[in-house]
């Protein structure tokens, strides 16, 4: 699992950490910085980095960016209601506690 | 105002919603005594008016955005509806418990995913997914490394997917592994507050997220086999 040539961090270790890295999940800065260093050297490596985030971009557009949905407004007015009546439900074992 | 009126006498009563308007007043009374792992002194004095005022500046503006994440989850607009309603009852009635200043976003969709697993789940007899093990998400990885001429087609071929293609490939996939995904790149959720929302280990949500990114990355590329954007046998998965 190496492209063949020497790195100091090997490719394997990189593409272990491929999912934390572009999740910008990695708490050690060292290894952040050692993979940061890696993607420099190595186009292999390079690239399945930029199809990871490539997919995680294409994710987010197909359900987030292009088409995020509002809610109807009869659920929003039945949410407002609901809130009204339960409300008034616990204002009554307010009282009732006190 | 009359026709707002109007919306509100006409309210659906939806089986799920009907159980929970059964037990409210019990539920609603449980929930105002559990209050005492409430930690601001001015939040334990709060009236509930003052309480309904904060949730509907602070929790009612999240709505647009449960009801996505509620339509991703059910796959059906009837259902996203009575689900956000069922959740947004839950979280109305169980505020007092939100301590001010945390994450009130992670917080409400953590209400949301497990009215979702406990309602509409077991109503769609879904079977959990199955054979999670930890080391499996590391193991596998190795799978994804190939030649170079594999991967600059395949990256080729992703600029040709539509988004509906994205959008049918999440939709088949295990349910598990689709929320974890879901939360992490549509909602931008960290391992650890997907973990708090699906109330599972960080372990976990790693294991589904990176495996659930693996078989999106398989079904794409199929397709893309299938319309020719990728050559048979091409990339990486």
């Amino acid at each position: 699992m190496s492209c063949g040539n020497h790195h100091d961090t090997p490719c394997r270790d990189v593409l272990d950490a491929a999912f934390f890295y572009i999740d910008d999940e990695m708490s050690d800065g060292t290894v952040r910085r050692a993979i940061e260093i890696h993607l420099e050297e190595c186009g292999p490596c390079l690239e399945e980095m930029s199809i990871l985030r490539r997919l995680k971009h294409m994710v987010f557009c197909s359900c987030g960016c292009s088409n995020g949905e509002t809610a109807p407004d009869t659920l929003r007015d039945a949410i407002r209601g609901q809130i009204t009546e339960l409300r008034l439900t616990m204002t009554e074992i307010e009282i009732r506690n006190e | 105002m009359g026709m707002e009126c109007q919306v509100h006498s006409q309210r659906r009563a939806t089986p799920i919603f009907s159980q929970v308007a059964a037990s409210q007043i019990a539920f609603v009374a449980m929930a105002m005594n559990a209050g005492e792992s409430r930690t601001k002194e001015s939040v334990a004095v709060e009236s509930v008016a003052v309480r309904t005022a904060r949730f509907e500046r602070d929790a009612l503006p999240f709505l647009d955005q449960l009801y996505s994440a509620a339509l991703r989850m059910t796959k059906k607009p009837h259902d996203a509806q009575d689900l956000v309603q069922e959740a947004f009852a839950k979280a109305f009635t169980s505020f007092h418990q939100y301590e001010d200043g945390t994450n009130l976003k992670a917080w409400l969709y953590r209400i949301l995913t497990t009215t979702f697993i406990n309602s509409y789940r077991k109503a769609q007899r879904q079977p959990l997914t199955t054979g999670e093990e930890l080391q499996e998400w590391q193991a596998a990885e190795a799978a994804t490394h190939t030649s170079d001429k594999g991967r600059s087609a395949e990256m080729e071929a992703l600029d040709h997917l539509p988004d509906s293609i994205v959008k049918d490939a999440l939709q088949e996939m295990p349910e598990d592994f689709r929320l974890a995904v879901y939360l992490a790149d549509v909602e931008g959720f960290s391992y650890k507050e997907i973990a708090e929302i699906m109330d599972t280990p960080v372990g976990t949500v790693m294991s589904r997220l990176h495996r659930g990114r693996r078989i999106l990355r398989e079904s794409l590329a199929d397709y893309a086999r299938e319309q020719g954007f990728l050559p048979a046998g091409g990339g990486s998965v």
